[in-house]
């Protein structure tokens, strides 16, 4: 597994990903570290199956026992399913995630680890020197789901929003952005299921003064990506699955 | 944090840090190798005077550069040994899981839910055979790495000798010396740690 410093300030924002060894058919995911002396922010460490390598990564940035806390924007498996794995490895973190999925998560198993529910209007993080905000993202593409925003290094972890399905050997950042949109385009379609959604999120976002956005699969925003992704999301009509069934019925 | 700390960790992570923590070692060889390369300067501009202490640089060297290999050795095999761990620990709890719905069923256990039993209860030990194989192995190589190390330590000795007939060299080579012996020795205390971490399982 690949690791890049995004940030790094009296604290250090760490990627990860682009796994060369993960099991074919499982979805190349991102996961992000938010170093801060003895208080580590892990942000969706990701699957069961990427656990190995994710622990292994981590430990050539942290000491175990100074990741005090995990978030996970949602519940999905490749989010999250490590969660059983990681509550023996980190017994002593808390995690944070939406209140709505509490009892869903837990069947991943979260005997040691403390679960913080975030409020439905967000919430903040405090480690050492780092703020954090969990900004909410509703709907996109979870019922309970939240965004993580960080107004000195200036990056939003965006979730799924963003993301875009490549093989793991592509690259790190966003270079053309329009070729890009043909990787983001379905996925954008099919899993966000609402544009009331959509443009709530996007209205919330364009407050913010962002230089990195940063998703759970594909390539990162740079710079002026950023709100060229943001108009690109705005004008995308989403949650076509139902009218492609109403357009066969109709057919 | 004091719940971390009286906890017992799992193996798998255990042998995660120790992968983490040769991460150090690496930069600690690479400076071994730095120290023998300024060593070799010194050496060449003390000409004659530096004649016994020239080839030392070339053993420096050496075990500068064959410590970054074994490190990188130990770090595959502990990343391994991590890996194995992990499926060795998802086997057992598909083998605890499979009894504990034993006991749920109570008599008359169905053969297919016993068999299911004996097949995870094969599969758990092929995991934990093959886990203890590559422990062993890691084991194997930390001992290797001390080896060299009190080998190196050896090596420091001769130069630190070796330095006294360099005249006006003598500081520099000295230095160099020193540098190797301090190296050597935060190597082996951080070998020493990782040994410790994998004796207590
Ligand atoms: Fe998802
Ligand atoms: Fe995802």
């Amino acid at each position: 597994m690949k690791d890049t410093i995004l940030f790094d300030d009296g604290y250090k924002w760490i990627f990860f990903g682009r796994d060369a060894d993960k099991p074919e058919k499982i979805i190349d995911t991102n996961q992000y570290l938010v170093k801060d002396g003895n208080r580590c922010l892990l942000l969706d460490p990701g699957g069961i199956e990427t656990f190995s390598a994710m622990l292994a990564s981590v430990t050539r940035h942290v000491r175990l026992e100074d990741i005090t806390e995990i978030f996970a924007s949602h519940q999905d498996p490749d989010i999250i399913s490590s969660l059983g794995l990681w509550d023996k490895a980190l017994p002593h973190t808390r995690l944070h995630a939406p209140w709505l999925w509490e009892g869903f998560i837990r069947h991943f198993g979260c005997n040691n680890i403390q679960y913080v529910g975030i409020p439905d209007e967000g919430s903040e993080l405090v480690l050492n020197k780092t703020k954090l905000v969990f900004i909410p993202a509703h709907y996109l593409h979870a019922s309970g789901n939240y965004h993580v925003y960080d107004a000195k290094a200036k990056i939003l972890m965006s979730g799924d929003v963003g993301a875009a399905l490549e093989p793991p050997e592509s690259g790190m950042f966003v270079e053309d952005f329009k070729a890009h949109t043909e990787n983001m385009t379905l996925f954008h379609q099919r899993w966000m299921p609402s544009n009331e959604a959509k443009n709530d999120w996007i209205a919330r976002v364009r407050k913010l003064d962002i230089d990195m956005m940063a998703p759970q699969h594909g390539r990162i925003f740079k710079g002026d990506d950023v709100k060229r992704f943001l108009d690109w999301f705005e004008a995308l009509d989403v949650g076509i699955a139902i009218k492609k069934l109403d357009e066969a019925k109709a057919a | 944090m004091e719940k971390y700390n009286t906890y017992k960790r799992p193996f798998f992570v255990s042998a995660a840090t120790v992968a983490g923590n040769l991460v150090s070692v690496m930069h600690i060889a690479k400076e071994i190798s730095l120290a023998a390369k300024n060593a070799k300067a010194i050496a060449e501009r003390a000409g004659e005077k530096a004649n016994g202490f020239r080839p030392i640089t070339d053993y420096i060297d050496e075990m500068g550069y064959e410590t970054m290999s074994l490190v990188n050795a130990i770090n595959k095999e502990a990343l391994e040994v991590s890996r194995i761990a992990v499926n060795e620990l998802r086997a057992k709890e598909v083998y605890q899981k499979l009894l504990s719905a034993k006991e749920y069923i109570g008599e008359d256990v169905p053969v297919s839910v016993e068999k299911l039993i004996q097949e995870a209860s094969e599969r758990l030990s092929e995991h934990t055979i093959e886990l203890e194989k590559d422990k062993a192995r890691l084991i194997h190589l930390l001992e290797e790495i001390k080896n060299q190390m009190r080998a190196s330590a050896v090596i420091s000795t001769c130069s630190r000798v070796e330095a006294t007939q360099a005249e006006e060299y003598e500081t520099s080579l000295q230095v160099v010396s020193e540098n190797v012996d301090a190296a050597s020795k935060k190597i082996t205390m951080i070998v020493n740690d990782c040994d410790d971490l994998l004796a207590h399982h």
